[in-house]
């Protein structure tokens, strides 16, 4: 399913979204993935969080079903 | 009210919105846009969120400080796109009954954001160079 992309990671991945097979994977492996898929990006994707439908979730949530959005998270910086 | 908007925000709007006869204390906060970093001189800033989830976690936010703090009203708005020097990229304005509630709010309310909304500033410096903000867990 479409991972969605943001901010820093958009532009060092030049894309917005990227396909992942997650059925049965942790977000830690996914994690692991992307920085095999994208591995000058590594820096930016240990320091991202991931969220499940607009939730926060930790490297250990492993994906049981598809959920309806995943987003990879850097530090924030608004305000 | 919650809102991401990219127009200018309009702050005295916003206190017409949470203000009532109830609300012995209204606290605005804005967020800015410096014009000095350090040595570094910023042009103008630019911001990108994550929309659904922006919207999501900043009424869970909302809820929360209403709750714990009893608020009659919190309004919070932030920009995304181009914000230029001296223009607000947030604001946050929360009604009570009295103004310690407000204060505290308020000061929790843009804390927090600052740490768990996902919208993200890029700096537009004065050489031309961009660069985004994605700041070490202190």
């Amino acid at each position: 399913m479409k991972v969605l992309l943001f901010a820093g990671l958009k532009d060092s991945m030049e894309r917005e979204s990227i396909d992942v097979d997650v059925l049965n994977q942790s977000v830690g492996q996914i994690k692991q993935f992307l920085i095999e898929q994208y591995p000058s990006s590594t820096g930016l994707i240990e320091r991202s969080h991931v969220a499940v439908d607009q939730n926060y979730v930790g490297n250990d949530f492993r994906f049981e079903m598809e959920p309806k959005e995943i987003a990879i998270i850097l530090p924030v910086s608004g305000g | 009210m919650i809102e991401i908007t990219r127009k200018k925000i309009d702050t005295a709007g916003l206190l017409e919105r949470v203000h009532s006869s109830q609300s012995g204390a209204v606290v605005l906060f804005l967020g800015n846009t410096r014009e000095f970093t350090g040595e570094k001189q910023t042009t103008w800033l630019s911001y990108e969120c994550y929309e659904s989830m922006a919207i999501s976690k900043l009424n869970e936010l909302r809820d929360h400080a209403v709750s714990n703090w009893n608020l009659l009203e919190v309004a919070i708005v932030h920009r995304i796109g181009r914000v230029d020097l001296g223009e607000a990229s947030v604001a946050i304005a929360v009604a009570s009954e009295h103004r310690a509630a407000a204060f505290d709010a308020g000061r929790w309310l843009i804390d927090t954001l600052k740490e768990q909304v996902p919208i993200w500033k890029k700096e537009v410096w004065s050489d031309g160079s961009t660069e985004w903000v994605h700041p070490d867990p202190t």
